[in-house]
């Protein structure tokens, strides 16, 4: 990290490198870069594709930053340019148009955790399995949401900033997945009294 | 310690604390969540399935080595130098400046052209013994900076930012220069610009921040600001991020009579017309909100009042009604995802009213709304 720039918030070093100054910008690409690398591979596994994204993303930033303003949150601005640019890159090898753009199945990797129980293990691995199948049943978009809200803890507002949608419609899409999403927890553990013990001893 | 309060599971999986947790295994935040555990047994099953979820969502998330991402900014950062150097034919590689006219587009030079031009009638024809006697009273005091003063100046390509002694932090612009003098006699941080600058100024109420440039002053406690005061450009302007600051015609200041002077809040800006000798008050093309959380603006039947009122905090614009007019008008409206103008023009739409930008503040004229 640069350090000149140490305590300096995203949006104070965005206003530093509008007045053209490059380290400014070099700061913001470190900060950022393994959000947007990262983000980007929800869209797509060619991983080339996505640095190189990344990096017209900055240059082009650079070269109109005269036409740029002040954002309110430099993260979600960056995040909103790659899907923008991605989808055009993504549409010119011709399977998608630029509107189309699809967040890519979530897929279940669980963490490897050799101290916990064998059994605990299976019973979090079903308990899993069935979230990835409730948040696969959803929509893409939906499924793009969910990722933004609950992991990038964007807001409606910020969710409606990068993927060009209403707050509204961010808001019923949200809800819906919400709404699934309570109904997985409330049936798993139905007449389940065995696995809440464990998962008591589990969170103790 | 936290408090936070959890009323579903979606409260839970989208808590930074609790992510932390389970993604990092957080030792802390473990604690607070055990303990929160312990008191509230019956979420328990919230727990199971946030973390869960949160599993899911961060799935194939990869760091990639530190190496590695200073590899992809460095490629960046060289790519630009290599633009910088191609595009600008004025780059002069022996002295590392820029000629700045022979780096502007060819209609951009009659531009500054004509203004010289305009910068030097003006200059012959109104001769006034009073200008002279002022204008010599700055010379006096610039004279004296410049002795005495610390002399800051960018000849880089880039803005260059400067660490005052004081604590402020200035972004000299290329091609620009100032004199920093502080004044013990009369408890003053004293600055002298030519060229343009942004300042971030470290609060001292006992020792006010001037700001002197041939035409205009600024006169500051503690605040974030842009001054542009070019020689040969016809308009300097001075523009508010944080914080408040006095604006002053030079000639004003040094004299010796009474200073006339204004003030400027946040999004508004104060433009010298150097032909005209006059300062006017206007507002920012984009004001940015000035409030740390400005709310949703969402309203269901709100009072217009209100959503004025509302308007006027986030914003830190003033904006001047009729409150008996008005007082009968209600607005159901989502105004969120509109700028300052979108959402007033919003909300004057619904009323059917119109408004005016007088000296910085929205005036608002409307007949008002029957009950």
């Amino acid at each position: 990290m640069n350090q000149t720039f140490s305590g300096y918030s995203d949006e104070e070093i965005w206003s530093v490198f509008l007045t053209g100054d490059s380290a400014a910008l070099d700061c913001i690409v470190k900060k950022h870069y393994n959000l947007l690398y990262n983000y980007g591979r929800k869209f797509t596994q060619d991983t080339d594709l996505v640095k190189d994204c990344i990096q017209e993303l900055f240059l082009a930033l650079w070269k109109n930053r005269a036409g740029t303003g002040n954002t309110a949150c430099v993260k979600y601005y960056l995040m909103k340019s790659l899907r923008r640019r991605l989808a055009r890159e993504l549409s010119k090898t011709g399977n998608i148009t630029p509107e189309s753009l699809e967040f890519l199945q979530l897929s279940m990797q669980l963490p490897q955790s050799p101290e916990v129980q064998k059994i605990q293990e299976e019973r979090h691995a079903e308990l899993s399995a069935r979230i990835v199948q409730a948040i696969s049943a959803l929509s893409k978009r939906q499924q793009e949401i969910i990722y933004l809200r609950f992991y990038l803890n964007a807001n409606a507002a910020e969710i409606g900033l990068i993927m060009n949608l209403s707050r509204q419609s961010v808001y019923n899409l949200l809800q819906l997945a919400i709404s699934r999403l309570r109904e997985i927890s409330d049936t798993v553990f139905k007449h389940d009294i065995g696995y809440l013990l464990l998962l008591l001893a589990l969170f103790h | 310690m936290h408090n936070f309060e959890i009323n579903s599971i979606d409260d839970l999986v989208a808590n930074a604390s609790f992510q932390q947790w389970i993604l990092s295994n957080d030792e802390k935040e473990g604690a607070y969540w055990s303990r929160w555990i312990a008191d509230n047994p019956e979420k328990l099953e919230w727990v199971a399935a946030a973390r869960s979820v949160i599993q899911v969502l961060a799935a194939n998330t990869v760091a990639l080595p530190p190496d590695e991402v200073a590899a992809a900014a460095a490629a960046i950062q060289n790519k630009i130098l290599q633009e910088e150097s191609q595009h600008v034919p004025g780059f002069d590689l022996h002295s590392g400046r820029r000629s700045r006219i022979n780096s502007l587009p060819v209609r951009f030079k009659w531009g500054i052209a004509a203004s010289l031009l305009l910068a030097i009638f003006a200059g012959t024809l109104i001769v006034q013994t009073a200008k002279v006697k002022n204008a010599r009273a700055y010379e006096s005091i610039l004279d004296k900076a410049t002795k005495a003063g610390t002399t800051y100046r960018n000849n880089s390509p880039g803005a260059r930012r400067i660490y005052l002694p004081d604590g402020s932090e200035v972004d000299l612009q290329t091609g620009s220069s100032l004199i920093y003098m502080v004044e013990d006699a009369v408890a003053r941080r004293e600055i002298f610009l030519t060229g343009e600058a942004f300042f971030n100024v470290a609060t001292d109420p006992s020792h006010p921040f001037i700001v002197y440039t041939s035409n205009i002053v600024t006169r500051v406690l503690g605040t974030s600001f842009r001054i542009k005061a070019v020689p040969g450009e016809t308009v300097a302007s001075i523009t508010v991020c944080t914080g408040k600051v006095s604006v002053y015609k030079t000639a004003s200041f040094t004299s010796q009579d009474a200073a006339e002077g204004f003030v400027l809040t946040p999004n508004q800006k104060a433009e010298y017309d150097i032909k005209k000798e006059q300062i006017s008050k206007a507002l920012v093309e984009s004001p940015q909100a000035t409030k740390k959380d400005p709310g949703d603006f969402s309203f269901e039947g709100a009072p217009v009042i209100q959503i004025f009122r509302e308007l006027q905090d986030a914003y830190g614009i003033s904006i001047v009604f009729d409150e008996q007019t008005l007082s009968t008008c209600s607005v159901t409206a989502v105004l969120d995802d509109k700028n300052f103008y979108g959402k007033l023009n919003t909300v004057c739409k619904i009323i059917n009213a119109t408004y005016e930008i007088i000296d910085g503040t929205i005036v608002i004229s409307a007949k008002g709304c029957k009950s």
